[in-house]
């Protein structure tokens, strides 16, 4: 058995290993063969010697494929270059001093969010049909359908300009993360809220539960012991994919109310063409969904004995 | 003693039994099924009206959508315009029914204009996805073995990032207008209809009737399409459906970012970015193009929801 899982798992890692190395390739050619680059300035281009001059200093003179492998080579041992954008550091500084930003910001939301998600989606189903129910079902499909930048832009002219509590954005202070955690919120926890009713429905309405209904088990004891458990076991793929989401940094929320993280990056990356930190993002989002999907299927195979079929997991 | 029964009552029993049938066709159901449901209604409803606003543009707006009159630069709408002068059912039919914007384009019709850019983005991402994920997925689960394997390796390849944020880099890269929009969203957001068609194709493959075709004579090809495709289509056009206020959301966010369509093409998204600087007074002027966009992701998203529980009774949420 444990055979079998070491052998799943070594295959799935050296799978997104390789998904990783083939992105990157497409990726940073497709990203040197359009035209232009870093250093070319439509309003004072820069004279061709001084061109030539930089391209030289950041190796951009020689092919791509040995850019490429340099590049490779670099990062095996930790090295991932100077942003272009920002060249007084590494990308590996600057990643340090966004990423954090981001991370606060990704786990609050993700806490908060699923944490309440589950317990609506718990009540929803225990209740249904009531009010409560049709409540959360309607809350939970505003928030699937709305996209997060309305939901901000909304949060912004009530609480900031109209009522004038909280600030419209910026970093530092606990109350600025009151608005980018309910708008980044909203979708995941609509995202749980909904999944968990209908997975409680569903066990609720099993014949197990039926039978210890029957048997006069104490009502909170078939809800807690034997519905809970087994309602929220195949939550996990679906809680799964958000962490990566957030923990990458959201654009739009990001960038609406001035949070200084990583989420800006990647537009500002692929504008300026700054090659060395479009591949650090790159990388980062897909190690952190691969470990995510690689990562939660184990451990849905760990949470139902089902999944468990020789070596055959999903 | 044997009666052969050919009484006429039983005849007209028959023709009952077929016009019953007839009057409960799985179409007829669906149809049923699908009012019966107030809020697919009334998406669908929404979605009329807005796509013929939008294929009527020309006819209801009431000036060029890139028109600028600078000195007429946010005016407010006459009808809520303090300082008015005409009484109210005659404000309506001023020169600038919603007021101008920042540089003083008639607000209305770049209203009007916005719902044609949405719906082309809308309709037309979808369709890309489609093309390109329904045959690979129709294949993979089809002919399984290598096609499939290769299908699920580039499937594997679009999920390592999100679609989203492809398309953002392609976008940045090169270039953003309205086709690329388009074009890049529907490049990276197939991966769906893919696995949607993969799995559709894998389990009908399996069926009796695959068999009973086969066992006729009947060609791979027309099998493929005269009797999977059929029996598919359902979860797909829900897919389709679904994928429309996902595509609208894509343009109005990029455009928001400023990497959507360009000036002066009326974006929603665009026209939210571009007047919230003036929302403390002008608070209209993002508030209406932020409506929109709820409103029309609110009816597509019903009307794929609506459609989902009519044509496909059995599948679960």
């Amino acid at each position: 058995m444990s055979g079998t899982f070491t052998r799943y798992l070594a295959g799935r890692v050296f799978g997104l290993l390789v998904v990783i190395l083939a992105l990157s390739a497409v990726v940073f050619f497709l990203m040197h063969q359009v035209p232009g680059g870093p250093f070319t300035f439509e309003k004072q281009p820069l004279p061709a010697e001084q061109m030539a001059n930089i391209n030289r200093k950041y190796g951009l003179d020689q092919p791509v494929y040995v850019q490429y492998f340099k590049w490779l080579w670099a990062v095996l041992h930790f090295d991932f270059g100077i942003p272009f954008q920002s060249p007084t550091e590494t990308v590996g500084s600057l990643v340090q001093r966004a990423w954090p930003v981001t991370i606060i910001v990704g786990v609050i939301t993700i806490t908060i969010s699923y944490t309440l998600g589950i317990l609506f989606g718990i009540t929803a189903a225990v209740w249904q049909n009531s009010w409560i129910d049709r409540t959360v079902t309607f809350v939970a499909t505003l928030g699937l359908t709305l996209p997060s930048f309305i939901i901000g832009f909304l949060l912004v002219y009530i609480l900031s300009v109209k009522l004038r509590w909280l600030p419209t954005g910026g970093w530092g202070k606990p109350q600025q993360l009151i608005m980018p955690v309910i708008a980044y919120g909203l979708g995941p926890m609509a995202i749980v809220a909904r999944y968990t009713r209908a997975s409680m429905l569903e066990v609720l309405r099993s014949e197990y539960v039926r039978l210890a209904r029957a048997r006069g088990l104490p009502w909170h004891r078939v809800l807690f012991r034997y519905t809970l458990r087994n309602a929220l076991v195949p939550l996990i793929t679906v809680l799964g994919p958000g962490i990566p989401d957030v923990l990458t940094g959201s654009i739009f929320i990001e960038g609406m109310f001035s949070i200084p993280g990583l989420g800006r990056f990647f537009t500002s990356s692929a504008q300026f063409r700054d090659y060395p930190m479009i591949m650090a993002m790159m990388l980062l989002v897909a190690l952190l969904w691969g470990a995510t999907y690689v990562i939660s299927d184990v451990l849905y195979g760990l949470a139902d004995p089902r999944m468990r079929v020789g070596g055959e997991v999903r | 003693m044997t009666t052969v029964d050919f009484h006429p009552d039983t005849l007209a029993a028959d023709e009952n039994a077929a016009r019953l049938e007839a009057a409960n066709s799985p179409l007829r159901q669906s149809i049923q099924r699908f009012f019966r449901n107030r809020l697919a209604a009334l998406g669908l409803v929404f979605v009329v009206v807005i796509t013929a606003g939008a294929l009527l543009a020309p006819l209801i707006a009431t000036t060029a959508y890139d028109y600028t009159v600078l000195k007429d630069a946010l005016k407010f709408p006459p009808c809520a315009d303090p300082k008015g002068s005409l009484p109210f059912p005659d404000c309506m039919f001023a020169k600038y029914p919603l007021g101008t914007d920042a540089i003083g384009r008639d607000f209305w019709s770049r209203l009007i204009y916005g719902a044609r850019t949405s719906m082309i983005v809308g309709f037309s991402v979808p369709t890309i996805t489609l093309l390109i994920g329904l045959p690979l997925g129709a294949a993979a689960g089809w002919f399984g073995g290598w096609v499939d394997a290769t299908v699920l390796r580039l499937v594997e390849f679009m999920t390592a990032v999100p679609s989203i944020l492809l398309a953002l880099f392609l976008l940045t890269l090169f270039g953003h207008d309205l086709q690329n929009v388009i074009l890049f969203q529907g490049i990276t957001g197939w991966v769906g209809v893919c696995r949607l068609g993969r799995a559709q194709f894998m389990t009908l493959r399996e069926r009796d009737f695959v068999t009973a075709a086969r066992a006729l004579g009947m060609t791979e090809w027309s099998i493929m399409i005269r009797h999977v495709m059929v029996n598919a289509a359902g979860p797909i056009i829900v897919m389709f459906t679904l994928g429309i206020p996902g595509a609208i959301f894509g343009e109005a966010g990029l455009s928001f970012l400023g990497l959507g369509v360009n000036d002066p093409i009326p974006s929603w998204g665009k026209m939210v970015a571009d007047s919230s600087r003036f929302a403390s007074v002008y608070w209209y002027l993002p508030m209406i193009p932020t409506a929109c966009i709820a409103v029309t992701m609110l009816a597509f998203s019903f009307l794929g929801d609506g459609l989902r529980d009519a044509l496909d009774p059995q599948g679960q949420r």
